[in-house]
């Protein structure tokens, strides 16, 4: 309940909806439009119209005839009273009921009052007149005992002047316009209410939007925080697993070289399976831990000045003897002077390993795989997702490091995917080159994590360039 | 419900609530035509170019008791189609009794049931009070394939709300709707806020009032003339 003492029932809510608000009648109405109406209204009847809101305030003003007429009591003490006493009265009458009221004015002339309503509330006041009824030939004779020293024969001459209107006619005329100017108001009103409807369902809906969000964002928030923990799970179990698994693999080794006495052939072979298998799981776990340690995000850049070429070239030596068994073709480019950057130099360095590594496995015998290192300004291909900065210069040099293979390549719509986690072009080929589909999202990460991109291009069996670009800001300028 | 002791008013507010197409409009349209023109406002409705009701509709009743209090009864519909659920909760903020308008039909039962929850929900969203007066209408009872008489007597046996049979369009049950329905936000305002003894009417004299010249459902009331 709301309840109120003052004379308005809205103003204790400013903030309240339309829909709890009592309107005034200016708000309904369109002043200019509402004028036009009623002037064209008392000059086709000739007889003057004003309108009053419901505080007494004067909206519209139109005089008749009359004025001279009116104009002569006006200037007689007595009648100037009387006159002013009911104006006075017809301004600010009780209307009770929904039809016009008639008063009568000791010149002789008359006054209709008609209320204007919305939905039962008062809003306001039409008052027609003072039109001359036709009844009235000549001034009342009253008006010399008010007025002793007005001209009988004056007052005359100047009543004469008003065209005089049959009751009945002024009836009908006040009820049109009654008519007219409630349907006005109406019609405001909807429109009042429908737009103030509009802006409050907006509202409304907007903040059902926002609440909505919010509870969104937190679900969202809860699951990244398990997220989380579970990469973190995952980076423990993976690290406990790896040292007795370093213990297999050593005493294999240990085996395998005799340290425990001589191994017959059969012994070895199987030792040395041991050795191996041990060897990928080991590197299946690392894989996973450094994935998990970015996923959790505990792992951090180490930047150091380092020259990128020294890098490639120790990334070269990596995978050189396997290159050297399929009897490969190694090519690399290198910028002059060696120009230092900010970079972390591991986690660069296993990147270009990796996609060396890739190259190496997916190029068959006799093939040729290239390493480019070069400092390059412009726009990278869209395939980078890094756009064009037309404002910032800077943002568009790179250091580039692209991998080039002459293997089977990769198919349009899967070189997107072989940056996520545990993809593999096709299933068969984890059995054919084996490898743990991480190897791409861990350097993805660690590239991105440079504020650099990685990506590829392939064309199906001719091969791929895997690229790497690193923004050119992390150059130290001496 | 709104009071201005000053100037003597108290204003009452009636919501008509329920599932897209139940005959919400209807049902005011109908009250408009049936209820005596003295006492019943223009009809105000703010609906697309398809009839479907886009804020709501609004038919205003008042009249002045006799030592001078001006009462006025606001009923207003809410759009029933999904999209427009802040509207609804909107038109039902400060609510003092509502008309749950249900379809009849069989087929129409799952969104009777929605609205009803969502009914529910968004008197706890206005923070409203849980006892507010709500009867029930089952509508559109000229239509094959609605549920029995009987299915709606199991209901008005079993639930706590006044249920009522309704055919909108003619108009039959809708003045009985609206007469249940006030009745109970009387004697609810009247518990919570004695306005009996603030306007100095009894509740059969508010009702008479309301009611007083109203004319009988009849086919065809709401045809264009
Ligand atoms: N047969 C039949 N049709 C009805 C009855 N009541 C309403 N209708 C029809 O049902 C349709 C929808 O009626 P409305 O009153 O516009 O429904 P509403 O609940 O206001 O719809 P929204 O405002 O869009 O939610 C119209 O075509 C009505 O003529 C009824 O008692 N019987
Ligand atoms: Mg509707």
């Amino acid at each position: 309940m709301t309840t109120s003492t003052g004379d308005n029932m809205f103003t204790l809510q400013p903030g309240g909806s339309v829909l709890s608000r009592k309107p005034k009648l200016a708000d309904l109405i369109d002043q200019a439009s509402f004028r036009d109406l009623l002037k064209s209204f008392s000059e086709l009847y000739g007889i003057g119209v004003k309108v009053f809101d419901q505080g007494g305030q004067k909206l519209v003003d139109f005089r008749a005839q009359t004025t001279e007429y009116c104009g002569l009591m006006f200037a007689h003490y007595e009648t100037k009273v009387r006159c002013t006493k009911l104006v006075g009265e017809v301004k600010s009458c009780e209307l009770d009921s929904p039809s016009p009221e008639a008063k009568q004015c000791f010149s002789g002339l008359r006054y209709r009052v008609g209320p204007i309503y919305l939905e039962g509330d008062f809003l306001g006041r039409i008052v027609y007149g003072p039109f001359r009824p036709e009844t009235l030939l000549r001034a009342p004779g009253e008006l010399q005992g008010l007025a002793p020293d007005m001209k009988q024969q004056q007052a005359n001459d100047l009543l004469v002047q008003i065209r005089p209107i049959a009751e009945r006619a002024i009836d009908a005329v006040v009820l049109h316009c009654q008519k007219v100017v409630d349907t006005v108001i109406f019609s405001g009103y909807k429109a009042l209410v429908a737009s103030q409807m509009h802006i409050e369902s907006i509202t409304a809906a907007y903040s059902d939007l926002e609440e909505r969000n919010r509870t969104l964002s937190q679900a969202n928030d809860k699951l990244r925080e398990m997220d989380r923990l579970k990469s973190n799970f995952i980076a423990t179990v993976s690290h406990e697993l790896r040292t007795p698994l370093t213990s297999v693999i050593g005493y294999s080794e240990m085996l395998l070289e005799g340290l425990a006495g001589p191994l017959q052939n059969e012994q070895k072979d199987y030792v040395a399976t041991i050795m191996e298998k041990g060897e990928s799981l080991l590197q299946l776990i690392t894989s996973i831990l450094d994935l998990s340690k970015i996923e959790s995000g505990t792992f951090k850049l180490a930047r150091n000045p380092v020259d990128i070429s020294l890098v490639a070239k120790a990334s070269l030596t990596d995978v050189l003897p396997q290159a050297r068994k399929k009897n490969l073709n190694l090519v690399s480019h290198f910028p002059e002077g060696g120009q230092l950057f900010l970079l972390d130099e591991e986690k660069l360095h296993r990147s270009i390993t990796n996609l060396l590594g890739n190259a190496v496995k997916f190029t068959p015998e006799g093939g040729t795989v290239e390493l480019k290192v070069q400092h390059f300004d412009g726009s990278l291909p869209k395939e980078s997702g890094k756009g064009f900065d037309p404002f910032v210069p800077e943002n568009n040099k790179w250091l580039l490091i692209s991998v080039r293979d002459t293997g089977i390549g990769i198919p349009d719509d899967k070189l997107q995917k072989v940056f996520e986690p545990f993809f593999q072009v096709d299933s068969s080929s984890t059995r054919e080159y084996g490898g743990t589909g991480l190897g791409l999202a861990i350097v993805r990460n660690f590239v991105e994590a440079h504020g650099g991109a990685v990506w590829a291009t392939s064309e199906l069996q001719k091969g791929s360039v895997f690229s790497i670009a690193v923004p050119f800001s992390c150059a130290i300028t001496k | 419900m709104q009071l201005n002791v000053s100037q003597r008013e108290i204003a009452l507010k009636v919501v008509f609530y329920g599932p897209p197409l139940s005959g919400k409009t209807t049902n005011l349209q109908a009250l408009h035509h049936l209820l005596n023109g003295q006492s019943c406002g223009r009809l105000m409705t703010l609906d697309t170019a398809d009839d479907r009701t886009l804020f709501f509709d609004v038919l205003p009743v008042f009249f002045k008791t006799s030592n001078g209090f001006k009462i006025k009864i606001k009923l207003y519909t809410v759009p029933g189609q999904i999209m427009h659920a802040s509207t609804r909760r909107l038109v039902l903020e400060g609510a003092d009794g509502i008309a749950f308008i249900a379809d009849s039909q069989r087929e129409e039962a799952k969104a009777n049931n929605e609205f009803w929850l969502s009914l529910k929900e968004n008197l706890r969203a206005n923070k409203l009070d849980e006892n507010i007066p709500i009867v029930i209408q089952f509508n559109k009872r000229d239509m094959p394939n609605v549920r029995s008489d009987e299915e709606i007597e199991e209901v008005r046996k079993k639930g706590k709300e006044l249920v009522y049979g309704a055919v909108a369009i003619r108009g039959e049950g809708v003045l009985e709707t609206v007469e249940g329905l006030l009745s109970q936000v009387w004697e609810y305002l009247d518990k919570k806020h004695h306005i009996e003894q603030m306007v100095k009417i009894t509740r059969e004299d508010f009702l008479r009032r309301v009611f007083e010249g109203a004319s009988k459902p009849r086919e065809g009331l709401l045809a264009n003339p």
